[in-house]
């Protein structure tokens, strides 16, 4: 067990932070999946438009890995599947009628299955996707053997989900899910929990190396937690992850065959009415969940508004996201900006009156704020990234595309969303993530 | 305001792709940004961004060198007026150094946004913010006798070989405005380095570093002669415009501190070396007897001399030039601190160690970088092993 207190990173104080309320929406009429949700992958359809599908039922597989299925958490008929360029699937949309299964449930329960048992019923009901890999943050591949799994009980990113508030009355697969994850790693399963909270759901689980962290965001992203716990060595070296929620989703399916059917989420940001907390259809569309938002003035984001993608209001949330913001989209120029005492401007930096006084809840929105520049050293990445490594050598060395260095400083520990702040605190905004994401791909390519 | 704004979005198009001063973009956006904060939103994660900017960043520098120089601004006037100083009154003597150094910031300024805007237009990236603090600095650091055409060249020199030709503000090796003023030194001696630095109103003065490297004996506070602690402190003194008085730099310090754009590790490690290298001086001085008074100077002289307390604070921080791991940035200030006092103490020929300590130490910056890498990456080997 280790216990971290983080210092670097930030807490930002946004404006319309979910409430503590939890609501189950109705069901939608249909839902939509996004292959490209799913980095990496090659889909190859198994179902065409008019066909019915039942909730469990293959959709799609990756022609990489034919093992790997992605099925239906409904059960209904396909309405339309979109291809766009060079026949690349855009998004399945599947109508929702009832709850009947593909499978018999009863075939999946077993007291003590074998890993191989777990794995191929993960892979074939399509619940084995929501594992993925560090490094490069790609679906696991059933073929290896992880050194450890990592769960993180305590997501500190914008809005992010209360685990412990939504999972207190639904925790039933909990413990049978870190049992099942014991049995596919050699080494542990690792929790990592918030050190200033308590928790019920975890009450009557064994099996699991449970870590404490505390500290402002990213103190609770995994990247973090594997970095200080079981950090990533090179290519090869490979931890997975699974979200605390999926994870109680595997312990039932495993119980009583239940199919992940839905999830929950947090919905903030300014122009929202009711944030909070939400159990939603997975696949359900942005336009269902939020009804009566105004989408002008605003941009939605599938996820946290420091690492999430931009979505359309047709389009549903990423399927490992776990949070939908809304961020105000301006175009207006504030007038020298470079001068002004800037009493109501949100800073990390002290060069704003507004870093005197305690920040209040403020509402951002989509400008960058200044004009792009080449890197200039002010140390406010490092001050961003509870990690040791050198932010500025790392992105200098996928700039220069020199793979040798990336590797030497540390390329395979990083992920974009833990770069996400400094993006967010640099002055030259330079755009931090991005450029991880593309030296990760770089070196998943060429390493 | 609004007119303003409708103004520049009227010429804008011409600078646009396809119009016809394209070429120019970079100072129609340099105007326009200057006034206006760019309008250009996120289009990837992070979808919010930081209200600091580099234009903030470095208008902040330039913000701490204001007491810097308006008290330079005064001391020129103070200085050049000599023993009628007491005579005039503080407005006086305010203008009379003004008009001494409002024409080296017209040069400075006028050849620096010539050479910055051109070197935009050309390699065609935009005018940075960079330049208003090497200009700021240049004068600063020079003798108010220099003669103007010196100064444009000495300018031209820092901005072109100092920052333009590795690529601009970013990029650079040296700093941009030391280089300027070590171009004057090598370029110049004659001009720059005698004891007769202050020619104005036919008065001359030397500076005390000056008169105590032309000194012999182990006793160096006497032979700076009417300069007292206090005056070296506050600035009364003769010397280049801005360096004179470290009460001024350590406002300008405690500003960039506060906002946290000075590495306030850089000025702690500056302070360390010079400490140290001072008590080694002072005991080495002892042990051979010597007759040469710089290696007695006590460290609380050492600070207010020349242009240490100018250097520690504004030039050996840049956060460019300087180390940028937190390790290599005590490395480096520590040398600095040691060259500047070594330099001070060992060579005769030229008591003002502080210029030539931080760009030596510029050299050695990425070599400590290097080093700090190197550390982290065995650090991590080891706990990959674990």
């Amino acid at each position: 067990m280790a216990t971290v207190h983080i210092t670097k990173g930030h807490d930002l104080n946004l404006d319309g932070a979910p409430e503590k309320l939890l609501e189950a929406m109705p069901c939608p009429d249909k839902i939509r999946i996004i292959p490209d949700d799913f980095p990496g992958i090659k889909p190859k359809l198994n179902i065409k438009v008019n066909d019915q599908v039942k909730i469990g039922d293959k959709l799609f597989f990756d022609k990489n890995k034919p093992s790997v299925n992605f099925c239906s958490n409904v059960s209904g008929k396909i309405l339309d599947i979109k291809f766009g360029e060079r026949r690349k699937v855009e998004y399945i949309e599947i109508s929702c009628e009832n709850n009947d299964y593909g499978y018999d449930r009863n075939t999946i329960t077993s007291e003590t299955p074998s890993r191989e048992e777990i794995i191929d019923k993960l892979l074939s009901c399509g619940l084995w996707p929501s594992i993925r890999q560090r490094p490069f943050s790609t679906i696991a591949n059933p073929e290896d053997t992880p050194k450890s799994i990592f769960i993180t009980a305590m997501p500190t990113a914008p809005f992010a989900l209360d685990l412990e508030f939504v999972l207190k009355e639904d925790c039933s697969g909990i413990s049978k899910g870190l049992s099942i994850l014991n049995s596919l790693t050699s080494g542990d399963v690792n929790v990592v929990m918030d050190r200033n909270r308590s928790y019920t759901i975890f009450d009557e689980c064994e099996d699991f190396s449970s870590h404490e962290f505390s500290g402002p965001h990213p103190a609770g992203n995994t990247g973090i937690h594997i970095h200080h716990i079981d950090p990533i060595s090179s290519k090869n070296d490979i931890v997975w992850y699974v979200s605390l929620q999926d994870l109680n989703s595997i312990g039932k399916f495993f119980t009583d065959g239940e199919y992940p059917t839905d999830k929950y989420i947090s919905i903030g940001g300014s122009g929202i009415s009711d944030p909070g907390f939400y159990k939603i259809k997975k696949g359900t569309q942005i336009s269902s969940i939020l009804k009566d938002f105004d989408e002008d003035g605003s941009i939605i984001v599938s996820g946290d508004v420091l690492s999430g993608d931009k979505r359309d209001f047709d389009q549903p949330i990423n399927f490992y996201h776990e949070t939908l913001s809304t961020v105000r989209h301006i175009e207006k120029r504030d007038f020298l900006g470079w001068i002004l005492p800037g009493l109501k401007k949100y800073s990390i930096s002290r060069t704003f009156l507004s870093s005197m006084f305690k920040k209040p809840r403020t509402s951002f929105d989509t400008r960058i704020n200044g004009s792009r520049r080449a890197i200039i050293p002010f140390g406010r990445w490092e001050a961003m990234l509870p990690m040791d490594l050198f932010p500025d050598f790392i992105i200098k060395s996928i700039l220069a595309e020199d793979i040798e260095d990336m590797e030497k400083y540390g390329i395979y520990e990083c992920d974009h969303e833990d770069f996400a702040l400094c993006a967010y605190a640099c002055q030259s905004k330079v755009e931090v993530s991005k450029i991880i994401k593309d030296g990760l791909q770089l070196a998943e390519r060429e390493g | 305001m609004k007119i303003l704004r409708n103004m520049l979005d009227k010429v804008a198009p011409n600078f646009h792709e396809g119009g016809k001063l394209e070429k120019l973009y970079p100072l129609y956006d340099a105007i326009d940004t200057i006034l206006y904060v760019p309008s250009e939103t996120s289009s990837h994660g992070p979808f919010i961004r930081d209200h600091v900017d580099v234009k903030r960043s470095m208008i902040f520098v330039v913000l701490a060198l204001l007491p810097c120089l308006l008290f330079g601004i005064y001391n020129v006037g103070f200085q050049g007026a000599g023993a009628l100083a007491s005579e005039k009154t503080f407005l006086e003597l305010f203008i009379s150094g003004a008009l001494v150094v409002a024409p080296m910031y017209a040069v400075v300024f006028t050849i620096g946004g010539m050479c910055e805007g051109l070197f935009a237009v050309v390699r065609k990236h935009e005018i940075n913010e960079g330049f208003l603090v090497t200009g700021m600095l240049i004068p600063l650091t020079m003798p108010p006798t220099i003669p103007l055409w010196m100064l444009a060249l000495a300018t031209l020199f820092g901005i072109v070989i100092g920052k333009e030709i590795f690529g601009g503000t970013g990029f650079n090796i040296f700093n941009p405005a030391l280089t300027a003023r070590a171009f004057i030194f090598f370029a110049y001696p004659t001009t720059m380095s005698g004891d007769k630095v202050w020619a104005v109103d036919g008065l001359s003065g030397a500076t005390p570093l000056l008169k105590v490297a032309a000194a012999t004996g182990s006793d160096p506070i006497s032979s700076l002669g009417s300069y007292s602690w206090s005056d070296m402190f506050f600035g009364f003194i003769p010397g280049s415009v801005g360096e004179t008085s470290a009460f001024c730099c350590l406002l300008g310090a405690l500003f960039l501190i506060i906002t946290g754009i000075g590495s306030w590790r850089t000025m702690c490690a500056v302070m360390i070396g010079m400490l140290s290298m001072t008590f080694i001086m002072n005991q080495f001085g002892q042990l051979i007897g010597s007759e040469n008074p710089m290696l007695f100077i006590p460290p609380h002289y050492h600070f207010v001399m020349g242009g240490f307390a100018f250097g520690m604070i504004f030039m050996a921080t840049d956060p460019v030039s300087s180390a940028h791991t937190k390790k290599g940035m005590w490395y480096y200030g520590i040398l600095i601190g040691f060259m500047c006092v070594l330099i001070r103490a060992i060579n005769p020929a030229y008591p003002e160690g502080m210029m030539l300590a931080i760009l030596f130490a510029n050299a050695f910056a990425p070599l400590f970088d290097y080093y700090q890498l190197e550390a982290n990456v065995k650090k991590r080997k080891l706990r990959y092993g674990k």
